[in-house]
This record gives structure tokens, sequence and C-alpha cells, in this order.
């Protein structure tokens, strides 16, 4: 009805409805036109109704729109729309806002982080003979950086170019955490390659010549005050791996299941390797001679080497996966499968998964649907819930994050995109959909 | 009469009509554009066989050396690498003859730089590899990601110099053998400058100066060589992608999973033919990879040319001092001449746009909100592709339309003008959704 179907029909309706509309109209002011119906003697509605639709007041109650404003409805004014919302743009914070937006808290986290530096520089000026000691101090640098850097990335995520997408930063600035993260790793990785390398060396020297140094055993180790420096790198190791929570990361880029199952940091190769040999460095004068430190000393040091050479080889795989834009191939091709058994789709013609940090996974798919498909808002829904189903599946084959980290709390602006998997409430992964539907 | 007043309203009715019938109106034609198109079911396939096909590159030890030797920059650090590698392996057979220490500590030194040239390789040859599931984007990013390392290694090594030399200052070592020292390295300074030599184009541009005609004569070498090796692969096996500007008619350059790519691949730089050669020259002059090589190389010539110059100077003046002045004088040289390259190549990794590129990309982004339908658009990302020299960018953008637009003639102009302003912009997702759907 509303719609009208031909002109016929409303001049019906206006005969039928001027029997009840007459004693209102007349009242109307509006009915001050040149045809005044009511005062014609003649039913004959046709003609005029015929000439001219405006001069009929009748006609205009059951419509919506006036016939005279039909060329006001071709230059209709657009609604008032707000201004195209672009993303701001935030400032890089300097070494001054840093320091000033930092709490007590903070403050003084970051001075254990130096503490913990200074330990493991104590470490390694007293590690002179003992291999052993050189690569636990370098691990000890290597958690006091991530310990330093965890700080760090809670100072900065209070800073809106962090975590918001700007059109400079089109993710924010979380992927320099990463970066930071590669950089200590490879350093890690170089340190236990470096020190495999002395070993080999020390090994080979002593091959090929028989000279050498093999006196002063027993001072080495206990000279200088050796056990309390010890006894301070584990209980820094310890309460940075607590308080910090450095090594959860590393334990997560460890892909074996069996060691992620443990708590408080024993998840971690390193952790496990720094306390251990501690304790057995310490331990030495109790079960064993001095002609027997050296051997002990250097088949420990081959097994943290090999350690080391381990966690940063995994780390960096993982972290480099990210940097590289990667994604895990199995979930890329279960998600694609997926969506390819769905109905309404008829083919999916491009994608591009991949995980920009370690809460964000960026899933862009360019469809093209079934010809009858009308519905893209069911189509986009049905898509983001395989994504989330196979993420879920396999949350531990991408990095996991943990709440506490300013990844998680991430909300871009257009928020029905954004989509979090959350297992336990607590680990998840977040990812961002662009489902391209594409009709030409 | 009522002829006139039944055509005036069927204008009428069609005005109003118009935005709901032209969605229902658009399935049809969308069919039989549809049909009109090759399907293409066996979609996933083409883009598995792809990374099956890079995977039996690294299988067969052959291929592999014949791709390295294809592409000028890898054969020129294949060739260095082998040069490098023959030269160790002769000093480490002479130090294990002749006894000598000093001499098999630098045979180890230089397994290291082996190692770090063998990344800088592998970084060169997978940066060629065609995008997988895996790496949407292709590997791309790994030549950045190479020169960060040896960024980072660099820095690193320069700290375990300056320490050296620190420690040397404090308790002289005598050296012994000097003129076996100087021999070796003498060779070894013949052998790094051969490097320098092979891999001078790394380093073209980079802030130095450069005479006109050096660079002039490598950009013809460097045209001249791309398309050789190119047409090369294409003959013997065509499963290996080149690298992005060279891949033009390369249906593999986009992981699109069709076999009629929607985007042509050769818009990932701005104009394909005439300008080949510049773009060419300038991702020579950028390529972080080969950058952190020529660095790497160029620190080992300073060690070198350090040892020859202070055994000189001890051996006339007989003052030890001379080899750690001359240690901490290269540890400051490699530090400041890395730090640099650690930045650029943390940029290209960071996804961050120059303020150009942000200049452009918010005139086009507005430009996109006066599109007729749009009413707003959310979640703009874009971010530079590869190395990020080119100044193409790739990106996601959601776009929310009125309830009268039709999403597919929105999508299309919202492309086109995005392509328009951004030179070169590569594989757009742009998501258009009802802004009602959308606020629910």
């Amino acid at each position: 009805m509303k719609l009208g179907g031909g002109s016929g029909i409303v001049t019906e309706n206006a005969t039928e409805e001027k029997a009840q509309a007459l004693p209102v109209d007349s009242s109307v002011p509006c009915s001050a036109s040149p045809v005044k119906v009511p005062r014609k003697p003649f039913n004959f509605q046709s003609t005029v109704a015929s000439r001219s639709p405006v001069n009929k007041p009748n006609q205009r109650r059951g419509h919506k729109y006036k016939h005279s404003s039909v060329s006001m409805n071709f230059f209709l004014e657009p609604p008032p729309r707000p201004p195209p919302v672009l993303p701001a743009h935030f400032p890089v914070p300097t070494y001054k806002d840093a320091i000033q937006s930092m709490s007590r808290d903070q403050k003084i986290q970051l001075g254990w982080c130096s503490l913990h530096f200074l330990t493991g520089l104590q470490l390694w000026l007293i590690s002179y003979e003992s291999t052993v000691l050189m690569a636990i101090s370098h691990i000890i640098f290597y958690d006091a950086f991530a310990a330093t850097m965890s700080v760090l990335v809670d100072v900065l995520s209070n800073f809106e170019v962090w975590k918001n997408s700007s059109i400079r930063h089109p993710f924010g600035l979380q992927r320099a955490e990463i970066l930071a993260g590669f950089a200590s790793t490879v350093g890690l990785l170089f340190m236990g390659i470096d020190i495999g390398s002395h070993l080999c060396e020390n090994f080979m020297k002593h091959a090929i010549s028989e000279s050498a140094p093999h006196d002063h055993e027993s001072e080495r180790f206990y000279a200088r005050g050796t056990p309390v420096v010890i006894i301070l790198a584990v209980m820094a190791t310890v309460v940075s791996s607590i308080v910090f929570k450095n090594h959860e990361r590393i334990g997560t880029a460890v892909q074996f299941s069996y060691i992620r199952k443990f708590k408080y940091g024993l998840n971690n190769p390193l952790y496990l390797a720094t306390v251990c040999s501690c304790f057995i460095i310490l331990s030495l004068p109790f079960w064993t001679s001095e002609p027997w430190y050296s051997t002990i000393d250097n088949m420990l040091a081959v097994v943290i080497a090999f350690d080391m050479c381990f966690v940063g080889w995994m780390t960096a795989l993982t972290l480099g996966r990210m940097l590289l834009m990667g994604f895990n191939g199995n979930c890329a091709r279960m998600i694609l499968e997926e969506i390819q058994g769905d109905s309404d789709v008829k083919s999916v013609e491009e994608y591009r998964m991949w995980q920009v940090h370690y809460g964000l996974c960026i899933i862009n798919i360019k469809l093209r649907l079934q010809g009858s498909v009308v519905d893209e808002t069911s189509v986009r829904a049905n898509v983001n819930r395989i994504i989330g189903d196979v993420l879920k599946a396999n949350l531990g084959a991408v990095a996991m994050t943990d709440s506490k980290s300013p990844g998680f709390a991430t909300s871009v602006n257009g928020s029905a995109t954004v989509n979090a998997v959350k297992v336990r409430g607590r680990t998840g992964i977040q990812w961002e959909s662009t489902i391209d539907i594409d009709r030409s | 009469m009522s002829e006139s007043h039944k055509h005036y309203h069927g204008v009428h009715q069609h005005t109003r009509n118009s935005s709901s019938s032209t969605i229902r109106l658009r399935p049809s034609t969308l069919i039989t554009s549809t049909a009109a198109m090759p399907s293409s079911t066996a979609s996933t396939k083409s883009t598995d066989e792809v990374t099956e096909l890079s995977l039996s590159l690294i299988r067969q030890p052959v291929l592999l050396v014949q791709t390295m030797l294809a592409h000028s920059d890898t054969r020129s650090i294949f060739l260095f690498l082998v040069l490098n590698f023959t030269f160790m392996l002769v000093q480490f057979i002479y130090s294990l003859l002749s006894h000598s220490l000093g001499l098999l500590s630098d045979s180890i030194h230089m397994l290291l730089d082996c190692v770090a040239l063998l990344v800088g390789l592998l970084a060169s040859v997978m940066a060629k590899w065609p995008p997988s599931a895996s790496f949407p984007y292709g590997l791309g990013k790994v030549e950045s990601l190479s020169g960060f390392i040896n960024g980072i290694l660099l820095v690193g090594i320069s700290a375990g110099i300056a320490v050296e030399a620190v420690e040397r200052i404090w308790s002289p070592v005598v050296i012994e053998r000097v003129t076996e020292l100087l021999v070796v390295s003498f060779l070894g300074l013949i052998v790094n400058l051969v490097g320098i030599v092979a891999f001078n184009h790394g380093h073209v541009g980079h802030g130095h100066s450069h005479s006109h005609s050096h660079s002039h004569s490598h950009s013809e070498s460097s045209s001249h060589s791309p398309s050789t090796s190119h047409s090369h692969l294409h003959e013997s096996h065509d499963q290996h992608d080149s690298h992005d500007s060279k891949s033009i008619d390369d249906p593999f350059s986009t992981p699109s999973i069709s076999e009629k790519p929607i985007i042509p691949p050769s818009s990932t730089f701005s104009c394909a033919d005439d300008h080949d050669t510049e773009k060419e020259k300038a991702r020579q002059m950028h390529n972080e990879n080969m950058h952190g090589l020529f660095l790497h190389i160029l620190a080992d010539t300073l060690g070198s040319v350090g040892v020859i110059v202070s055994t000189a100077l001890t051996s006339y003046f007989g003052w030890p001092g001379f080899d750690p002045l001359a240690s901490l004088f290269i540890s400051i040289l490699i530090f400041m001449s890395a730090i640099p390259l650690v930045i650029s190549s943390a940029n290209s990794l960071l996804l961050s746009l120059t303020s150009e590129q942000e200049y452009v990309l918010r005139d086009a982004l507005n430009d996109v909100a006066t599109v007729p339908g749009v009413v707003g658009c959310s979640v703009p990302r874009f971010w530079p592709t590869g190395d990020g020299t080119s100044g193409a960018v790739r990106g996601i953008i959601h776009v929310q339309v009125s309830d009268e637009a039709d999403p597919a003639v929105v999508r299309q102009k919202v492309e086109a003008r995005l392509c328009g302003a951004l030179k070169g912009a590569t594989d757009l997702f742009i998501q258009v959704d009802r802004a009602s759907a959308v606020k629910h």
C-alpha cells in the first residue's frame, strides 16, 4: 500500500476516505487550496485528481511524500555525517616522557633490573677460568635484558602510540617488543655459539699441545667470594623469573608440550640450567676432588652452551616468523579448507594470514560468493566463527600472550572486527579479520 | 493529461525504490558475470605446490647452487663464502700441523664469519622464495632480518673487542710468532679485500659519497644480470620465483589461489619498465642483507689492517699498548657503522610508514570518505611492502556504507581511489559493511 501501485489506487482511496476526512480537513489550514472539494455539488473527482494531484489535500494524508516535492526529493540534502574518523597521530614518547610517566613501582623494578645486570657483571668478572660461570653470566645478562624489557613494555604501554593503530604506525609500536626480544635472542644464540667455539678451541689446544695450563685449579672457583656471587646470581634469576615472568614467553616459544606444563618458570630450560649448574658448582667440593673440577666444568659448559643454542634457536624461530609476517601454515590451510566448505562461498580468491605480535593475528580473505547469496553479514560471521574455532584448537601453534601484556587489552577502533580467543580467561590471541567480498 | 501523470508518478516511484531494487537486481547480473569467469576450484593446490617445490630446492643441492649462481648478489656471496671457507680450512690445517694456538683461534673466528656469510646467503636465497601459506607476503623481509641480525652481531662483536682491549691495556699480552701472525693477517687482508670488491654494490649509497660513474656502471650491470637470470629460471624450472621487482608476469608473486589473479602482480612497483633499473638500483642500495655482510667483511678487513699496523708499530717502538689501542679504535668504528644498519632494518621490520607516505595516505583516506555512500571507514592499516624502499604499500580497510549504497560499487570506487592515490598499492583488502549492521 505504501509503495503505491498506480495512480488509480490512489484516487480510489481518496474517494473512500473523503467521507471521514471531510470534517477534519476543513479545519486544517492547508485546505485553503484553489480547489475546494466540499463545495462541489457533484462528485466528479476523477478529472480533478488527474489534473494535479497536489491540489488534493486528501491525497496527502495517506502518503508520506508530497507530490509537489518530487523535485525536492531529488535534491534532498544528505543527512549530516561526522567528519571522517582517521586515526590520530600519536607522538612517540621521548626518554623524558617515559621517565616522567613511570610509577614508583616501575622505578623500583627498573632498579632491580640494573641490580640483576650488576650481578651478571660480577659473575662474569670472576669467571676467568670457569667456562660454566661465564656461560651463566651470559644467561643472566639475557635474563636481565628480558626483565628490563618487560618493565619497559609496561611503561611504554601507557602511551597511546604503543598499542593504538595510527596511520604512521599501523600496528602500534608493539612489534618493537618482538624486535627487542629477537635482538636479545640473537645475542643469546651468538653467546651460546661463542662458548661452544671456546670449548672446541680449548679441547683442540689440549689435543695439539700437551702443555696446557692445569695448575691452580681450586683457586679459581673459590677465590674472591665466588660462592656469594653464585648465590646472588641464583637469587636474581629466581626473583626476576617470579616477579617479572620474563621466562614465560621463552617457555611458550619452546615447542615442547611437556615442558610447558611446569609452572613457576620451570618450563624454561635456561632457568633450569642456570639454577642447577649453580648448585652443582657450589656443591663441587662436597663430592669431588680438585683434579676433576676442570673436566666437570667443561662438561657442564657443553650442556649449557647447547641449552643456550637450543633456546635461542627456538625463540628466534618463533619471533622471526612474526617479524617476517608469517603464520602457522597448517592453521592457514585448515581455515581455508573450512571456508571453502561453506555452501555460500563459491571460491576463496586470495588470503593473507599473518601474526603481527604476541597477541594479534591479521587474517585477510577475499571471497567470491555463490550468486544467490545476498546476506554478507552472515557469511562474515560464519568465517569469523571458523577462524575462532581453528585458532582455539591450535592455540599452541601460535604464540600466546598473557593477560598482563598490553597486547591483550588492545581495542582497535571499529571494535566489531576485533575478536579474541581466551583460554581459561588468561591466555589467548586476538585476531582481526578483513573479509573482502568481491562481486565484480 | 492522465498519460503525463502516470509518467510522472512512475519517475517518482523509481526514485523511491531505487535503493532497494538495485540490491536485489545485483545478484542476477552477478550470476552472469561469474559464470563467464573460468571456475578455479583446484585453488589451494597451486600454493602448496609452490611450497613443495621450494622445499625440493633445498633437498637438491645442485639446484640450490644453480639458483645461487643465477643471481648476481647471491653469486658474489656464494663465491666469497667458498673463498673464505677455503682460507679457513687451510689455516686450520696449518695450525694443526704447526701447533699454533693463535692460528687455531683465528681459524675458529673465521668459521664464525663463514656462519654469518651463510646466514646472509640463505637470506638472499630465501628472499626470492614465492609466498606460501606460512608466509603470505613471501620472505621479502628476510633480508632486513638478516641485516638486523648482522647489525646486532656486529654491535656484540665490537663490545667484545672493546672489553678484550681494555683487559689487554690492564695486563698486556706478549705476542708470539710475529712473522706468522703478519703473514696470516696479510693473507686475510687480501681475502677480505676481494670480498669488499665483490660486495661493493652492496654499499652504494648509505650516505657515503660515491662517484657518479661508479653508480652508473653499477646500474647497468644490475639491470642486465637480473633479466638474464630471470629468463634462465623460467626456462629450467618455473617454480622458483624471482624477486618482487622482476616478477611481472609471474602468477605466484601473490599467493592468489585462483588461476587468474585479480590484481596484476606487477603493481608492486608503481611503474614497471622504464624505471625498473632505477628501482633495482634503489633496492640494491638499501639491501640491508648486503649492507650487513659488507660491514662484516669491512670489520674483518679493519681487524687485519689493525693487526698489521699495530704489530709494525709495536716492533718499531717496543710498546705493547698499540695492539689494544688499535682494537679499541676498530671496535668503535664497527659500532658506529653497525648502528645505522640496525636502525634502518629495525624500521623496516616495524612496518611503520615514512612521513611522506603518511601524508599521502591521509589524503587518500579523506578521499575515500567522500565516495558516495561511504559513511565511515575503520581499521585502516597500511604498511610498506618488502624492504620498504619502493614506497608501495599494502593494506586493509573496512568501509561502512549507508543502506542505500551498493557495496560492490562502493568497493570498486574505494579501490580505484586508493590505488590511484597510493601509487603501487597492491593487494588491498576492502571489507564493505552496512553501517546499520556494524552498529547492531
